[in-house]
């Protein structure tokens, strides 16, 4: 737990043993922070325990150590004395650079020891140095100014802000000098400056001038002779430079008022650093750190930063993001999503889910997003009353901690609960968003930033990590659809984008993603699986519709589903002939909209939908298994639906009818009843208007509702009617206008059968034996007379004889006389058989 | 209902008789036909064509019990008023358009049987329009002073033309031969082969001297002589009337319904193409005779394409030019007024002697739809019967309660015959598996 705090390792805490002595005090301090949380408390508590122990070893250990160094140091010193005075003699002489061209002197530190002596003793937090006698002398005179050159060896450096010289000792007693001291005794070798000790870097920490290699030493003064700007030197390099600022900065302007006025110079050279070598996290932490503790307590400024700082490498809160917020906090001013995710994420007891580990940027933005919607305006705290204290762990091994005295109390925002429950919150739905999007690049770790991929995020997500992918999606489905309302199109194409690779099979589970991922883009395809429809044929085609309204998403109702096998079935009627009118298509929706109650998205895509099925024409495989779940009742209705679909206009071609029967066939209905539908259909007259469905209030809770069952006149009983046995019920309307039919064809017929009534009155006729009435020649006449004359029984053969006689055929004088007396009195005169039978009134009449 | 027409008492007895048998009446279907004002005017329609020299087909479409039959005895009726001479006939198994063991020579015997003018509306006129035809070339060949029996060549000699047509012109002489030298026997022989009761060429040949007869090949081509010579002999036409031709869609073999259709084909064709004159027919089937595109003439690709429904015929438009005619099953509602039309018959016009008031009709009909449901609109002539049977008893009866008879009327649901395999039904050789035992 210390070690989220601290940015040394718990080995190198180990063995010093006042750092130790802070850490524990830094400890209890969170202890009474965390004090809320019984997680948090516990744990304080026994780290706490640890840190109690740990510093009474150190102390003991410390002791030994101290009383050890003290006679090392002593040898050392002397040592060191005639080293660097021999060596810096010899390294200045050797020099071959014409010193009457160098800019200054080579104002190296002074080299004797008097000057150690003179330096006064530092007033330090935790004073290291209490125990060596020989004081350091004041690093004023170890100190390179800004702006002034120095020569060191081949190099000429500009820019100063270095130590030079022999001697410097560091602030922390266990060190042997200043790390960050060039000593101009130390050799160097120029060979190969672009090589640089590899491991150096990972020891950036515990660099010290002097320990570096003589070929490392010429690249480090060959980096500060280059104006200490060269973006690609090892970071290593910064950080030897860095500890001297730190220095400068933190100690010497406790003693010196020349450095005092450097502060802003050092400010800034730290900041340009930053802006060159910000990248590196590390270097980054601890320049932004001082940087920020500098401003508010050497420049007093109390800068509210617009973005938090990137996350500290080692976990846990950095300094830096708990002045920032402490700034904002005790400035009222609200916390906004950035800051917040950094409170939330640096936390140290906060503990991320895979997805927010597996996808942190996706994580991240979900977070920014969900806060940003809860807390427009961000997340104004109260400043709580727990000070925040400010501890800086310098960088330089060769420093000891120090405490920043600001004017301005920030609060310590590590004890808040209330503004962490409500991040853990956000955090937590985000996770859960972010589940299926991680599980699928757990599975496919190359996945990511693919479509499919993609499919799985949140949608407003989307446009922000979409990326090249989503551009190229929105810019087919744009460009395809335009201004229409849909879009027949290759599956190909759209499946290529989706996924590159190529497939001959969209798997169901890739081709549900794929719709989601277009719902998510606002935009939806047909046939999707997820309503009933086949699977997408990648060679064959599909059709491209947007969402009406957002909030139409699955599932759809289970009228759809219902009217998606009806559609189906009719369209595959429709389809029949071989092409599909207008009408018919027109007939389909309309009466599939009016049937169910479809909302706008369901019509939309039921549109859609059909304009697949008939351009696809998937037949009616895989249909059978689904219709054979539907009851009698619901079959026959569908029945009698498809049949009307196939009549819709007015047409009723063999094919159609050969799928017809197929689907009465596999609704179980007899193929009897597919003619008598047909018949039904067609036959019905004009004198009322086919009913092929009565529009009804659907029914909730019915997949279909109340039967098409008036087709034609077949079925005209009336829904209101209830058709119990003994009570039957007449449609007196329809009944009246049957009526009115009959009478009509009864007056038409009328006509026919009644000839008008002769408009000669008997009167008008004169009483002759010749011809009375026009049809009958002279021979007929005299039949019909003889006939008369006869007035008794009449066989055929006597007619025959009477026929004879007067020279005519019988069986046509038969034909004539009747003739001519369905003329007359529009019944006949004889009727045929043996005896004939002859109609008295009629002979009364046509011879009257 | 003021408009009705006045009710001659020998209709109303044949009416009530035949409608009492179940059966269609022969006359006085203006009394009873309910509605279908469209369907008629679309045969008269027709009729007047074949008058001035057409030539038309119709399919009548109707579900059984739909009134198919009545229909076609309506028309048949219209046309012989219209002086036209009609032929009808039930097409059964042993009665086919087209077979090869003289199954469509019955066929077409069965129509000259049927064979009726108006004066003879029961059939059997045959010799009426051949005497017909020779009385008016016997009148003619007086005026002119000429031969008999050079007129009748003369006059037909246009037929001679026409396939058969020098026979048939042969025969008609033969028949006015027979008249004229008192030679029954000749005048017996010539109306046998007009029927096309020779079966062989040799007796034909002996009997008349002519060398064809009518048979199964060529019994189409005499109709169309007939029609022509129908309308020589001063009749405006010949109508023929076909009933169900469901028979031929239930023929087992294949071949044998495509032959039969495509005779229907050639009848088609010449109708619409004119070919024919004075000719018109009239083919009563069932739904499932027309639309079912395995068995039945949806299966005929050159039919399908032209019985197929006028395409613009749609959206409440219709058209009843188009060859089929389709008849709508009969509603509750049509039944209704059919019974109306039965009680005002049998009050012989008279509203005030109606047996039955309204609500009794109403009673009935819910007494049948209790005892059979639905299907007694469907299939009326149960309940027409039984209507007719109570009627009966109520005028024989005035004292009786029509509600206390009413309960007594016994209903049976019918089956529908057309649905019924055909039985004994003769299959081509070729289609049918030789049974044969080792």
């Amino acid at each position: 737990m210390i070690s989220k705090f601290r940015s040394v390792s718990p080995v190198h805490l180990w063995v010093r043993g006042i750092v130790g002595l802070a850490a524990g005090t830094f400890g209890l301090l969170l202890f009474a922070g965390g004090g809320g949380g019984a997680l948090l408390g516990l744990l304080s508590m026994s780290a706490i325990y640890l840190m109690m122990k740990r510093y009474e070893r150190e102390q003991i250990e410390a002791l030994q150590i101290v009383s050890r160094r003290e006679r090392k140091n002593a040898e050392r010193e002397r040592a060191s004395v005639r080293e660097t005075q021999g060596s810096a003699g010899v390294h200045l002489t050797s020099s071959r650079s014409s010193r009457s061209s160098a800019p200054a002197e080579v104002s190296g530190p002074p080299l004797r020891p008097e000057h150690l002596d003179s330096v006064r003793s530092l007033p330090l937090l935790f004073d290291a140095s209490h125990g060596n006698e020989r004081r350091s002398r004041s690093p004023d005179e170890f100190w390179v100014p800004e702006g002034q050159e120095i020569r060191l060896h081949d190099f000429i450096i500009p820019g100063g802000m270095i130590y030079v010289g022999q001697g410097l000792r560091a602030l922390e007693e266990q060190r042997r000098g200043e790390p960050a001291l060039i000593q101009p005794s130390l050799s160097v070798r120029v060979e190969d400056t672009k090589v640089w000790s590899k491991e150096l870097d990972e020891w950036r920490l515990f660099l010290t001038y002097e320990r570096l290699s003589e070929r490392d030493r010429a690249f480090y003064l060959q980096w500060l002779a280059g104006g200490r700007c060269d973006p690609s030197a090892p970071i290593a390099c910064v950080f030897l430079f860095f500890f001297g600022l730190e220095r400068r900065l933190l100690f010497d302007t406790r003693t010196s008022e020349r450095a005092q006025k450097e502060i802003p110079a050092l400010i800034a050279e730290i900041e340009r650093l930053l802006g060159i070598y910000g990248e590196e996290p590390q270097f980054s932490r601890y320049a932004r750190e001082l940087l920020a503790l500098s401003r508010l307590c050497f420049l007093q400024q109390l800068v509210i930063e617009e973005t938090p700082p990137p996350m500290s490498p080692d976990g846990g809160f950095s300094l830096e993001l708990l002045v920032g917020l402490g700034a904002r906090l005790a400035s009222r001013v609200p916390i906004q999503g950035p800051w917040a995710f950094s409170w939330f994420i640096q936390h140290p007891l906060v503990f991320l889910r895979t997805p927010a580990r597996r996808c942190p940027a996706e994580f991240e933005r979900l977070f920014l997003l969900r806060f940003e919607q809860m807390y427009p305006q961000g997340l104004l705290i109260q400043p709580n009353k727990t000070k925040l204290n400010l501890i800086y762990e310098p960088a330089n091994r060769g420093l000891p901690r120090y405490h920043f005295d600001s004017s301005v109390e920030l609060p310590d925002v590590r004890v808040l609960q209330r503004p962490m429950r409500k991040f853990a919150e956000i955090a937590e739905s985000g996770m859960a968003e972010l589940e299926s999007y991680s599980r699928f690049l757990g599975r496919n770790p190359d996945a990511r930033g693919t479509a499919q991929a993609l499919s799985l995020l949140p949608a407003e997500l989307l446009p922000l990590m979409g990326g090249d992918v989503l551009d190229s999606f929105r810019k087919l489905l744009e460009s395809k659809l335009s201004d229409q309302q849909f879009a027949l199109i290759h599956a190909s194409e759209l499946l290529s984008l989706w996924s590159p690779g190529g497939f001959q099979k969209l798997q169901k589970k890739s081709a549900i993603d794929l719709s989601i991922f277009l719902e998510k883009l606002g935009f939806a395809l047909e046939p999707d699986v997820r309503f009933g429809s086949p699977a997408i044929n990648p060679q064959g085609k599909i059709v491209l519709f947007r969402l009406q309204e957002r909030s139409q998403r699955f599932p759809l109702s289970q009228e759809y589903e219902a009217a998606m096998v009806l559609l189906r079935l009719a369209a595959s009627v429709a389809i029949a002939d071989g092409n599909v009118s207008p009408e018919e298509k027109e007939h389909l929706v309309a009466h599939l909209e009016r049937l169910l109650k479809l909302d706008g998205g369901e019509k939309a895509r039921l549109s859609a939908h059909l304009s697949w099925l008939l351009e696809e024409q998937p037949g009616m495989g895989g249909l059978k298994k689904r219709l054979e779940s539907l009851s009698p009742v619901t079959k026959r209705q569908i029945a009698t639906f498809t049949t009307s679909i196939a009549g819709a206009d007015g047409y009723m071609s063999p094919t159609e009818i050969r799928i017809l029967e197929r689907i009465y066939k596999m609704l179980d209905i007899s193929n009897e009843e597919v003619f008598a539908d047909i018949h039904a259909l067609t036959s019905s007259p004009a004198t009322v208007p086919v009913v092929v469905a009565r529009a009804q209030p659907a029914v909730t809770g019915r997949a279909i509702p109340d039967p098409p069952r008036e087709v034609a006149s077949q079925r005209r009983d009336k829904p209101d009617q209830v058709q119990v046995p003994g009570s039957l019920a007449l449609d007196m309307d329809l009944v009246q206008a049957k009526m009115q039919d009959t009478a009509e064809v009864a007056s038409l017929l009328a006509n026919i059968f009644e000839e008008e009534e002769a408009p000669l009155p008997p009167a008008q006729v004169p009483p002759t034996t010749e011809l009375s009435f026009v049809d009958l020649d002279a021979a007929h006449t005299q039949l019909l007379q003889a006939l008369q004359a006869k007035g008794t029984e009449l066989t055929l053969a006597q007619f025959e004889e009477l026929c004879l006689e007067r020279d005519l055929l019988p069986d046509a004088a038969f034909d004539q006389l009747n003739e001519a007396a369905f003329e007359l009195c529009d019944a006949p005169l004889l009727v045929d058989g043996d005896p004939i039978d002859v109609d008295w009134s009629v002979m009364q009449e046509m011879c009257s | 209902m003021t408009d009705q027409p006045k009710i001659r008492p020998r209709d109303r007895e044949i009416i009530i008789q035949s409608l009492s048998a179940g059966v269609v009446p022969r006359t006085g279907h203006q009394h009873i036909q309910v509605g279908r004002s469209e369907e008629v005017k679309a045969l008269l329609n027709d009729l007047r064509l074949i008058a001035e020299g057409g030539s038309t087909v119709r399919f009548v479409i109707g579900e059984y019990g739909s009134g198919k039959t009545f229909f076609l005895n309506l028309i048949r009726a219209i046309a012989l008023e219209q002086r036209m001479v009609t032929v009808h006939a039930d097409l059964n198994p042993d009665r086919r358009l087209h077979a090869t063991g003289g199954q469509a020579r019955a066929l077409y015997q069965e129509l000259m049987r049927n064979l009726s003018t108006r004066s003879k509306p029961e059939g059997g006129a045959l010799p009426s329009v051949v005497e017909r035809f020779i009385t008016t070339a016997l009148k003619e060949a007086r005026e002119q002073g000429s031969e008999t029996e050079s007129v009748i060549r003369q006059r037909l000699e246009s037929l001679t033309e026409l396939v058969g047509g020098y026979d048939f012109a042969e025969v008609i002489a033969g028949y006015w031969r027979g008249h004229d030298t008192g030679n029954d026997q000749l005048k017996a022989d010539a109306v046998r082969w007009l029927r096309g009761e020779f079966s062989t060429k040799t007796d034909a040949r002996h009997a008349l001297g002519v060398r064809t007869i009518v048979d199964d090949s060529n019994f189409y081509d005499m109709l169309k002589l007939f029609s022509l010579f129908c309308k020589m002999s001063g009749f405006s036409g010949l109508v023929v009337c076909l009933d169900e031709l469901v028979n031929l869609y239930k023929l087992p073999s294949g071949r044998a319904r495509k032959t039969n259709y495509e005779q229907i084909l050639r009848i088609l064709n010449d109708s619409l193409q004119g070919s024919s004159t004075s000719l018109g027919f009239l083919l009563g089937g069932t739904p499932e005779f027309l639309f079912d595109t395995r068995k039945g003439l949806y299966s005929y690709e050159a039919l399908q394409t032209r019985l197929a429904q006028n395409r613009f015929a749609q959206g409440g438009l219709v058209d009843f030019s188009g060859p089929v005619l389709t008849l709508a099953s009969l509603a509750p509602e049509d039944v209704y007024v059919l019974l109306t039309k039965i009680r005002h018959l049998y009050a012989s016009g008279d509203p005030t002697k109606y047996l039955l008031p309204d609500e009794g009709l109403r009673a009935f009909m819910a007494h049948c739809s209790e005892r059979v449901g639905d299907a007694y609109f469907k299939t009326p002539r149960n309940t027409i019967v039984n209507f007719v049977r109570l009627l009966a008893v109520l005028e024989q009866n005035p004292t009786a309660n029509w509600r206390e008879l009413l309960v007594h009327v016994q209903l049976e649901p019918e089956g529908n015959p057309d649905l019924a395999p055909l039985e004994g039904a003769e299959t081509d050789d070729e289609d049918e598996l030789a049974s044969f035992t080792l």
